[in-house]
């Protein structure tokens, strides 16, 4: 004991104090620095979904919550109800489409790009330009190009003297023009996709290679499920984005609905039903669609990550 | 230093909780307005006169708080729950009534009777009646809860592009009816200056009481189909005159329309392409967003109160024809006095029988028309009393408010397009095609010859008139008129005739619910309302509200057209747009998506969409009295 004696400190009350307070102070400081995003986390999320799960019990049609009466699940009976409520599902699941369109758009620049092609690096630079323009002066740039009298497309097909196509007023044309701007918007999709590209295991497909497998074959059965979990966050993300759509919908139209309601999807039904159809519907429907509209994400996303299980290669 | 960095990073990520701090409060009242730069300035203007003089001597002080345009209204409404919000605020008529049910502002009727020692003066009633409705009952008669009082009222009238008229050979006059006999006869000048002897085409014409005269083949709609329009024959001595004092018929600005619509006179060279356009280089020639003019120049509406009291139903469809006193006086069914140049109103057109004592409620079915309350007595239709009207002289028969309705739809329908089984007309653009740009714009650009809009957009048009080289002026809104003899071109001779109608947009101040100064508030409000507020409004080129101050319009050099006093004279007839019947438009856009997009582009008919559209609509028009209050 004693050869090891002038090793050992056995501290005095006094420095287990002031070791205590260190621990104390330094505590203190690191909870001060994190409380701030964690409270404000509190304060405009869970205390705002807590305020809209209790206002979709309730008939609200102000922002005044003292004027709010309680009305049990009658806000969920009447959405259910809703005539519009499916047109917006529908459109909501056309916009969709948007997803695998993206993806496979995404897949074939990525794959381009892969390759030594001629400015290359200028050419990605374009691709993700898009992406870091907002969404606002996109849809209005848009708006001017599928414009009926002065937009490019109508000028060129009246030059042709083909008819003009009503693309923001004909209802058959609405949605397809609204992907298109979907469509251009794809840079990140393609950075990632590129970057899943670089991380492809090139020993397998130089194997396949040498076993006798055709380019065709070596994508299709070594390089693509290589890209599946990248793959799978870009559905699972892009999916979440396209059932929340409603930017590009609200500025977009003329009329706030589109032609024949084409551009009411769920969550900008969601915004008409709070702040325009405020009294016949109002806060509390809107609430109410939101819990909806938020449990259809949930199921859609469990349903994504089951199916995920069998198709995604994390080898 | 580390720690400094540290702590205001720290304070940076609290940034965020700070934004819903609200403000201090003020003994001051908080006056909030939003607009553009000259309204801004207008509101300041008439705030500092009012702190100057009438707040100076009783102690009111407004202070003027300028918000951003976009977020002025959620801004407000935010607001009203907490202590720092406006007293006095701006509020469009669009959102007036959902504000209400919201309690965003209050009734003002007690604090009003209250002031003694400000005069409203001859203050419009179109401009305030508009401004009260009952929470209750969804109406909004004149003994209904006062809740604002107006500031700036917009009128409409059509704009014209004179400089296309002269080019197309068009002789543009400015002569009131009144004195057109005196200006046939050479003896007084037009409000231009212009003598009749100035225009050597007139010689030997007796230019008829028209708002659009042509001196052969004159367009005209006989009923059962539209007539085939021919062009103006200038060059063999066809005159055609454009008087800017007298309001066109339906006929007339669809003749002159077609003049400047490149489907009926298209370019050299343009006949057979998809859009074609005029060697004026229009592609239509008249543009109304509106029905309203039509509609209600009838004496129709959109929204019929069945029983008075707020038992809302879907008219624009209805096919029973309208009423307007010709001579003298007529008495309804209710017993209200209708006087020369009115038209009867539903309630007293429609032959609606008495149960127990009291009125019975039809009831509407879906093609636009009324049952008894008793369905097996059938179709109610007309009161007796007035074919006695007819009989007498009294009254003469207008339009159906359905095809009055079905007339202004017409307009802007593609040729293969059938409206009430007639192909639309295709004079004008579709409402909805204008997806980038504004009506305006379209008119400054020379792609419309004649444009139907608001007081408001005077200024922006004399710049962009000046910056490309043409001359525009205002005349009235088209009115229904039927002359004994259409095929004649100088018959001038009115068989029947609407009345002149329109809508106006308004801008009124209200008091916020939570204010706790509402009798300072109110007196604020009524000083801005009075001759002496609006009077400095009207010194700067607005319209006031009151009908006397209307000659004292003073615009800025080169921003009023010569005829400007076609928007003061519209103050005193124009009334909200149907965006200001219901609390909200759902019930507007359950018949008017499908109209839009579907029907005036051909691609529904409307014997297809007429039907599911009323019915839709006047289910969604129950919700109205659904929700709480």
């Amino acid at each position: 004991m004693d050869c090891y004696g002038k090793y050992l400190h056995v501290r005095s009350d006094a420095e287990k104090k002031a070791r205590r307070r260190k621990i104390l102070r330094r505590n203190f400081i690191a909870t001060a620095m994190a409380s701030p995003p964690f409270i404000g986390f509190l304060l405009f999320t869970t205390l705002p979904m807590i305020i809209s799960l209790a206002i979709s019990f309730t008939e609200l049609h102000s922002y005044n919550l003292s004027l709010a009466k309680f009305t049990g699940f009658g806000n969920y009976v009447e959405v259910l109800r809703s005539d519009m409520l499916w047109t917006a599902v529908l459109n909501t699941l056309y916009y969709c489409l948007s997803v695998p369109l993206n993806l496979c758009l995404a897949l074939f620049i990525a794959n381009v790009l892969t390759r030594k092609i001629v400015c290359g690096k200028a050419v990605r630079v374009i691709l993700f330009i898009p992406q870091v323009c907002s969404s606002v002066a996109v849809t209005l740039m848009w708006q001017w190009i599928f414009e009926d009298n002065y937009g490019v497309i109508n000028t060129v097909l009246s030059a042709l003297n083909i008819p003009k196509i009503h693309f923001m007023t004909d209802k058959n044309w609405f949605m397809p023009a609204v992907l298109t701007i979907s469509l251009w918007q794809n840079g990140t999709n393609v950075v990632l996709l590129e970057a899943a590209f670089a991380n492809i295991n090139k020993s397998l497909q130089e194997a396949a290679r040498i076993d006798g497998a055709s380019e065709r074959r070596v994508f299709w059965s070594v390089t693509l499920p290589g890209l599946t979990p990248t793959v799978f966050y870009m559905v699972t993300m892009n999916l979440i984005t396209a059932l929340q759509e409603q930017t590009v919908m609200q500025i977009i139209t003329t009329n706030g609905v589109g032609p024949g309601y084409r551009a009411l999807t769920l969550v900008y039904y969601i915004y008409r039903m709070a702040f325009t159809y405020t009294s016949t519907m109002g806060m509390g429907m809107a609430c109410a669609l939101s819990w909806i509209v938020a449990l259809i994400i949930i199921i859609i996303m469990r349903i994504n990550f089951k199916l995920g299980q069998k198709w995604v290669c994390y080898d | 230093m580390k720690k400094i960095v540290c702590f205001l990073l720290a304070l940076l990520l609290f940034t965020p909780l700070l934004t819903a701090c609200g403000g201090g409060s003020s003994n001051n009242i908080q006056f909030w307005v939003y607009g553009s730069s000259d309204q801004l300035d207008m509101y300041t203007r008439v705030t500092d006169a009012f702190n100057d003089s009438y707040g100076k001597d009783h102690g009111i002080k407004v202070d003027i708080s300028q918000k951003p345009n976009g977020s002025y209204g959620q801004t407000v409404q935010v607001s009203s729950t907490s202590s720092s919000g406006p007293d006095v605020f701006l509020i469009a008529e669009a959102e007036f009534k959902s504000w209400i049910i919201g309690q965003y502002f209050c009734p003002i009727q007690e604090y009003v009777d209250k002031v003694t020692d400000i005069s409203l003066g001859d203050i419009m009633p179109t401009t305030v009646n508009r401004l009260r409705y009952n929470v209750e009952t969804n109406t909004s008669h004149v003994d209904d809860p006062l809740y604002g009082l107006p500031l700036d009222t917009q009128p409409t009238a059509l704009y014209y592009n004179r400089t296309m008229f002269e080019k197309a050979g068009i002789i543009e006059i400015s002569v009131d009816e009144n004195n057109l006999d005196a200006w046939n006869a050479g003896e007084i000048a037009d409000n231009n200056g212009k003598m009749k002897s100035d225009f050597p085409a007139l010689n030997g014409i007796t230019v008829p009481k028209k708002g659009y005269y042509r001196s052969v083949n004159p367009y005209y709609y006989d009923g059962d189909r539209t007539r085939g329009w021919i062009k103006p024959d200038f060059e063999n001595g066809e005159v055609a005159v454009f008087n800017n004092r007298i309001a066109m018929n339906w006929d007339e600005v669809e003749d002159l329309a077609m003049l400047f619509s490149g489907r009926y006179n298209p370019k050299a060279g343009e006949e057979n392409k998809a859009d074609p356009v005029t060697e004026f280089g229009t592609q239509y020639g008249y543009f109304t967003e509106w029905w309203f003019n039509y509609g209600w120049s009838v004496g129709g509406d959109c929204l019929n109160d069945l029983t008075g009291s707020g038992e809302w139903n879907f008219s624009l469809l209805d096919p029973n024809p309208n009423y307007v006193v010709m001579d003298g006086t007529f008495t309804g069914r209710t017993g209200t006095v209708y006087n020369e140049g009115e038209t009867i109103s539903f309630i007293d057109k429609m032959n609606i029988l008495s149960v127990d004592g009291k009125d019975e409620v039809l009831v509407p079915d879906d093609y636009g028309d009324y049952y008894h309350a008793d369905k097996s007595l059938g179709k109610a239709g007309i009161w007796e009393g007035i074919q006695a009207g007819l009989d007498a002289g009294v009254l003469s028969q207008l339009p159906s408010t359905r095809d009055a309705f079905s007339r202004y739809l017409k307009l802007g329908a593609k040729s293969n397009a059938v409206i009430d089984g007639e192909n639309g007309l295709d004079i004008s653009p579709n409402p909805s095609t204008f997806s980038a740009r504004t009506s305006m714009n379209y008119f400054f650009s020379g792609n419309l010859a004649i444009l139907a809009q608001s007081s408001v957009y005077m200024a922006d048009l004399s710049e962009e008139a000046k910056a490309r080289g043409f001359s525009w002026d205002v005349a009235p809104l088209v009115v229904y008129k039927e002359y004994e003899d259409p095929s004649d071109p100088d018959c001038d001779t009115v068989k029947a005739q609407g009345k002149q109608a329109g809508h106006s947009n308004s801008l009124s101040m209200v008091v916020r619910t939570g204010s706790e100064k509402k009798d300072d508030a109110v007196r604020f409000m009524m000083w801005m309302a009075s001759e002496e507020g609006q009077r400095i409004r009207a010194s700067i080129g607005f319209f006031p509200n009151q009908k006397s101050l209307l000659p004292e319009v003073e615009f800025k050099k080169g921003v009023a057209p010569g005829n400007v006093r076609v928007f003061s004279e519209a103050l005193e007839f124009q009334g909200p747009g149907d965006w200001w019947y219901m609390p909200d438009h759902v019930w507007v856009e359950k018949w008017c998506v499908d109209l839009n997009a579907e029907v005036r582009n051909g691609l529904m008919t409307y014997e297809e969409w007429y039907s599911p559209a009323i019915k839709r609509t006047n289910e969604w028009l129950q919700q109205y009295k659904k929700y709480s209050r």
